[in-house]
């Protein structure tokens, strides 16, 4: 039981992270934002480029990696998103522009890295740790501790700051925060590199933990996706209780079921939810799908 | 006429021009290779197995550098067009149908994956292209049509030969951990049979899905039932990342791996974690023939040679004996099936095989290794 409860912490503050990323970047685009996946693939690839070819230290790659990640989320927002918010394009054109991009970076980063896996760590095993009888790796237990750390980065951004307050408020109503003098596409351009922080910060602990591949930044969209529709897409809060579900889905479906259930067990209880509250567990009053 | 307007002509012009000038070159390119007799090899370049996709291409080319370098078949040089399946059934479907119907190759070499060579199969029968499965062990490639030939032993003899190691190794419980596709559950159906006949007991089975590379919670689950070791039929990366988190887990089961354990990028990928697991791979023959390629494999490609690299050279070189057979004008599917039919002895550099009338190759089995100092080393009670 003690295994089963940790198996849940672990995935579902890991599911978090992923989550409040994806809906901050739903909360600045109002769509589903395949800029997530691009981010997402091209953060670990770029530490791996610093700490192998520039051969710069781990910790320098990882700052340096941010850095350029945030920097070519800066690029995406001025050149394609303010173009497509300036035409108004409708939340299907945004989706598929991003979708485009996605596959450039694939093959772009296919044909730079090839198709294998490849890893960022570059040490080999770590001695396993046991608490009160559960088993976890080491990297577990960091990464676990980095998403918490995240997913509490990105709830005070929201909730506590001015810049995320009023990010709230200017993807609310445009019109209106355009007429009382809101910054829109300043306050947009930083929602989108704080998402775009987290996601970097998930896609280098799971490159560390496990590895990566061009076609990275799918499986993790599905799970953040699958979150924010069970939580609630328009609040951070509802994307970490989402993260729980869907973790309580995979776990139970692991333990109960077997591993071949588990991701049925999951996307059964999203149709549950949406079956219940089509807006979610947590939805705010005022915001829902499309508006 | 407006400056725009004539800038509009000048862009149109330089548009057909260039289109002109690329229809050209395609003419040319398609009249030089008008001569050449083409087949089509399907093996997963991208993806999770694209180590064997990789060791695949070496392997055709080493086998077409020779034939051509000799002068090709009756004359004429052997072309080979790549299709990537990425190991999927669905993908390997679409790219089968191309070669079979836009290039019409009456003989495509692969796919490794018996889920894609069990979707392609209907497609060859029906376009009547013979397809020459170079890796597919699954049990029922061996009734997939009579368009479809393979030459590896089957995973019924695999599972058999592990189930009995694991109780000759004093194994009572075992579990299965094994990817859902034609392969893996293949071989978890087999094993359990096989082992619980001997006296064995399976603790758990999960299936993973093939894209899946996070372990760490079934592995929990699999420990909470004691077992004394644990059959992965699961794809070279997620058996190694598998291992690795075992590992990092403190989990001490012993390993059971299967044929695609063999390929370098196991090791590369589970690192010292992979020090002691046991897999089966296919037979490898160690005679003058397989040293020769291994050495010019060796020499061309800086890397080891798996034994799966020398069953996809050899199935090259089955299929110029076929067409060797036959005459120009006559490289049609059912003619080519006809030769393949004939193979008797045929002495590759995995060992003899024999067709003799059936599109199921007798005479090959399985080795038993162990992963010694980061080294895959035949298995022997001693170490």
């Amino acid at each position: 039981m003690t295994q089963f409860i940790a198996n849940i912490l672990i995935t579902a503050t890991n599911i978090a992270l992923l989550a409040v990323a994806f809906q901050l970047i739903y909360a600045v685009r109002r769509a589903y934002d395949f800029s997530f996946s691009t981010l997402y693939l091209a953060a670990p690839y770029i530490v791996l480029w610093l700490s192998r070819s520039v051969d710069l230290p781990f910790w320098v790659s990882v700052s340096v990696g941010l850095a350029l990640t945030l920097a070519l989320a800066a690029i995406m927002d001025v050149t394609l998103y303010r173009s497509l918010q300036t035409k108004r394009a409708p939340p299907l054109v945004t989706m598929l522009a991003s979708f485009g991009v996605y596959l450039i970076a694939q093959n772009v980063i296919a044909a730079i890295f090839g198709s294998e896996a490849r890893t960022l760590r570059a040490w080999g095993l770590a001695p396993p740790l046991e608490i009160g009888g559960a088993r976890l790796t080491n990297l577990q237990a960091i990464s676990t501790f980095c998403a918490i750390c995240g997913v509490a980065l990105a709830l005070i951004y929201q909730r506590f700051t001015r810049a995320g307050r009023l990010l709230r408020a200017a993807t609310t109503n445009v019109a209106l925060a355009t007429a009382i003098g809101i910054p829109i596409k300043r306050i947009i351009t930083t929602g989108f590199l704080v998402a775009a922080a987290l996601v970097t910060l998930a896609a280098i602990l799971v490159g560390l933990e496990i590895d990566l591949t061009p076609t990275t930044g799918f499986q993790a969209l599905v799970l953040a996706v699958t979150a924010c529709l069970i939580g609630g897409i328009d609040n951070a809060i509802g994307a970490v209780v989402g993260a729980v579900f869907v973790a309580l889905g995979q776990e139970a479906g692991v333990w109960i079921f077997g591993a071949q259930w588990s991701g049925t067990t999951v996307y059964a209880l999203l149709l549950l939810v949406l079956f219940i509250r089509r807006s979610g567990l947590i939805s705010g009053p005022n915001l829902r799908y499309g508006t | 006429m407006s400056r725009s307007s004539r800038r509009s002509i000048t862009r149109i012009g330089a548009g057909i021009l260039s289109v002109g000038v690329a229809v050209s070159a395609w003419a040319l390119a398609a009249r030089q290779s008008a001569g050449a007799i083409t087949i089509g090899v399907i093996t997963p370049l991208t993806g999770d197995v694209a180590s064997w996709g990789a060791m695949q291409r070496n392997s055709t080319e080493m086998a077409l550098d020779e034939i051509n370098s000799g002068g090709g078949i009756g004359g004429r040089k052997v072309r080979v067009i790549y299709e990537d399946d990425q190991a999927t059934p669905k993908i390997g479907v679409t790219v089968f149908t191309k070669l079979a119907t836009v290039d019409k190759v009456p003989l495509v070499v692969g796919a490794p994956a018996s889920g894609v060579t069990l979707a392609v199969a209907p497609v060859a029968n029906r376009t009547q292209t013979v397809l020459l499965s170079s890796g597919s062990t699954a049990t029922a490639v061996a009734q997939a049509g009579p368009y479809v030939f393979r030459f590896m032993p089957s995973d019924e003899m695999q599972s058999a030969i592990m189930a009995n190691w694991a109780r000759e190794l004093g194994f009572k419980r075992v579990a299965v951990l094994y990817v859902r596709n034609a392969w893996g559950t293949g071989l978890q159906q087999a094993f359990q049979p096989a082992f619980t006949k001997l006296g064995g007991v399976i603790t758990t089975s999960q299936g993973m899905a093939v894209e899946d590379t996070d372990f760490r919670a079934v592995l929990t689950k699999i420990a909470a039932d004691s077992p004394d070791a644990v059959f992965a039929p699961l794809y070279t990366r997620a058996a190694g990342l598998m291992v690795r988190q075992a590992k990092e887990l403190g989990l001490n089961f012993q390993i059971l791996g299967a044929d695609v354990y063999e390929t370098p990028e196991f090791i590369e990928v589970a690192g010292q974690a992979a020090e002691g697991v046991l897999f089966t791979r296919f037979g490898q023959y160690n005679g003058a023939e397989y040293q020769a390629f291994a050495k010019a494999y060796r020499q061309r490609f800086q890397t080891e040679p798996a034994a799966y690299a020398g069953y996809c050279y050899d199935a090259m070189k089955i299929a110029f004996t076929a067409l060797r057979q036959l005459t120009s004008g006559e490289y049609t599917g059912p003619a080519i099936r006809e030769q393949l039919l004939n193979i008797r002895d045929f002495h590759g550099v995995t060992g003899l095989t024999d067709f003799n009338g059936s599109t199921s190759a007798s005479g090959k089995v399985f080795d038993r290794l162990v992963v010694k100092n980061g080294k895959n080393v035949p298995w022997t009670a001693k170490n």
